[in-house]
C-alpha cells in the first residue's frame, strides 16, 4: 500500500469504522514502515479521541421542557382545528379530481364553449344574411343598408323633441323615436309617393356595422340642417321643418341621412 | 409477552392521524438528535431551541413531506433542522461571534470531576468545530459527533455517500491543523499567567 491509499483509508481505521480487514492490516503495516503516515494516524486518532468527548459532553443535553410544552400545545390545537374543519364539511364526499383528470375536463369544457360560441357566431350571421337577403331585390336607388330597415306602414312622423338640432338627430336618444317596422316597407313607400334624397353618409362610423342591421328613424329637423350636406337652403325658410330618415346602426349611432318631402 | 415498540415512521403514521401520544413520544425519541446537531452547527442553545421547535412544528403540519421509502425520520428531522440551521448561520453571520457562542454554552455539560486539561481540549474542540466551513462542519457533526453511517448522513444533506466521505475527511484534515495550531496556546496559558505573577 501505498500513501495515497493509506489516506483513503486511515479516516476509517482511525473512527474505526468496519473496513475490509485485509486493506486495514496492510494499512497499518504501511503505518509502522512510513513515519508520516503514522503520524497522521496518530493525529486522526486524536482528533477521533477529542471528538468523541465533545461529543460525551453534550450526550445529555436537549431542547428544555418548555418546547415539548409548547409544541404539544400546538399539536392538540392544531388536531381541533382539523376536526372542525372536517365537522364541518358537507356530508357528501368530496371527489378530489387528479391533477391531468382536471387539466382533462378543463380542456373538455374549454373546447365546448368553443364550440357553442362558434356555432352561435355562424347562426347570427346567417341570420343577418337572410334578412339582407330578403330585402335586397326591391332595394331602391340609396344604399343597400336602406331596405334592411323598415318603415311605418303610414309613414307618420314619429314625435321628436321641440329644438332637435342636427346634432340632436345624430344621437342616441332619437332611438325613442323608433316605430314598428312594416313587413314590406317599400311598397308602402310607392304608396305615400314621397320624394327622398338618397341616403347620404354621416361623417363617422362606419358602413361596416350596418350589415349586422340597424334601424331608421323619421325625425324633422331644421331645414337650415340641410345646409351642413349641401344642399341649398332658403334662409328665409331656415326654421322651418324638414322630415328626414335617420339611418341608425346596432351601435346607437347615426351612419347615413336622407331628407324626404 | 413483551409488546413491541413502534417504529419512529409507524409512530409519525399515527401522529398525522392526530394522536397527541404518537407524537409526544417521537419527539422524546428524536429531540435529543436535532437539538444537539443545531447546538453542534451553531454553538448557540438558544437557536437550537428554536431550530428544535421549528423542526417539530414543520414536522406536524399538514405540508409534511415526510416519505418512509425515501428516508429515516431521523434523516428527516435532521434534514429539517439543517435547512434552518443554514437559513440561521446566514442570517446571523454578522453578528454571533465564536466567542459569545462558547460564552452561551452549558458550563455544566463538562463533568465538575473532569481535569482541566480535558476542560481545555473539549473547549478547543467546539470552538475548531465551529470554525469549519459549514459543509464541512456538518458532515463532522453527522458523523462524528451524532454517530450516523454515511448513508444516513448523505439522506440528511441530500448528496452523495462519497461526498460525505471526502467532507469529512477533509474537515478532520482542518480540525487537525487546528488543533496543533491550539495546542501550543494551551501550553503557554500557564506561563502568560506566571508572567502576570511577576508583573
Amino acid at each position: 500500500m501505498n500513501c495515497q491509499k493509506f489516506e483513503s483509508v486511515v479516516n476509517d481505521i482511525a473512527r474505526e469504522q468496519i473496513i475490509d480487514a485485509a486493506a486495514r492490516a496492510e494499512a497499518l503495516r504501511h503505518g509502522e514502515d512510513c513515519s508520516s503516515c503514522a503520524e497522521r494516524l496518530a493525529d486522526e486518532r486524536t482528533v477521533t479521541t477529542d471528538l468523541r468527548e465533545f461529543a460525551a459532553s453534550t450526550d445529555s443535553s436537549g431542547a428544555p421542557a418548555r418546547v415539548e410544552a409548547n409544541l404539544l400545545a400546538a399539536f392538540s390545537q392544531r388536531s381541533e382545528v382539523r376536526r372542525q374543519k372536517s365537522d364541518s364539511a358537507s356530508p357528501s364526499p368530496v371527489v378530489l379530481v387528479p391533477v391531468s383528470q382536471r387539466r382533462y375536463w378543463a380542456a373538455a369544457i374549454a373546447a365546448g364553449l368553443f364550440l357553442i360560441f362558434g356555432f352561435a357566431t355562424i347562426v347570427w350571421r346567417g341570420a343577418g344574411l337572410e334578412r339582407f337577403g330578403k330585402a335586397a331585390p326591391g332595394a331602391e336607388a340609396g344604399p343597400a343598408f336602406a331596405i334592411t330597415l323598415g318603415l311605418p306602414d303610414d309613414l307618420s312622423p314619429p314625435e321628436i323633441q321641440k329644438d332637435p338640432g342636427p346634432t340632436t338627430a345624430r344621437r342616441k336618444p332619437a332611438l325613442k323615436h323608433t316605430v314598428p317596422s312594416s313587413t314590406n316597407p317599400l311598397s308602402d313607400i310607392a304608396a305615400n309617393t314621397e320624394i327622398a334624397t338618397d341616403f347620404l353618409p354621416m361623417s363617422y362610423g362606419s358602413t361596416a356595422n350596418l350589415q349586422d342591421g340597424g334601424q331608421m328613424v323619421r325625425v324633422e329637423l331644421p331645414r337650415s340642417a340641410m345646409a351642413s350636406f349641401g344642399f341649398p337652403v332658403n334662409m328665409d325658410r331656415a326654421n322651418e321643418k324638414v322630415k328626414a330618415d335617420v339611418l341608425l346602426g346596432v351601435d346607437g349611432l347615426a351612419h347615413a341621412i336622407r331628407f324626404v318631402r | 409477552m413483551m409488546a413491541t415498540r413502534p417504529t419512529d415512521s409507524e409512530l409519525a403514521r399515527i401522529m398525522l392521524g392526530g394522536d397527541i401520544d404518537a407524537f409526544a413520544e417521537l419527539y422524546r425519541r428524536r429531540q435529543h438528535d436535532v437539538y444537539r446537531f443545531a447546538l453542534h452547527m451553531t454553538g448557540v442553545p438558544d437557536v437550537a431551541e428554536d431550530v428544535t421547535q421549528e423542526v417539530f412544528m414543520v414536522f406536524m403540519s399538514d405540508d409534511n413531506k415526510f416519505d418512509e421509502t425515501k428516508g429515516s425520520v431521523n434523516s428527516f428531522l435532521l434534514g429539517i433542522a439543517r435547512n434552518y440551521v443554514l437559513r440561521r448561520l446566514r442570517k446571523d453571520r454578522p453578528f454571533v461571534a465564536i466567542e459569545d457562542a462558547i460564552g452561551e454554552m452549558p458550563t455544566g455539560e463538562i463533568g465538575a470531576g473532569e481535569s482541566l486539561t480535558r476542560s481545555l481540549a473539549i473547549e478547543s474542540m467546539r470552538q475548531a468545530v465551529l470554525s469549519l466551513p459549514a459543509h464541512y462542519r456538518e458532515a463532522v457533526v453527522l458523523c462524528d459527533l451524532q454517530e450516523l453511517s454515511y448513508v444516513e448522513a448523505a439522506e440528511v444533506l441530500g448528496c452523495a455517500i462519497g461526498t460525505i466521505r471526502s467532507r469529512l475527511s477533509r474537515g478532520r484534515t482542518m480540525l487537525i491543523a487546528k488543533m496543533r495550531s491550539a495546542r501550543p496556546e494551551v501550553t503557554a496559558t500557564p506561563e502568560l499567567e506566571s508572567t502576570r505573577c511577576f508583573a
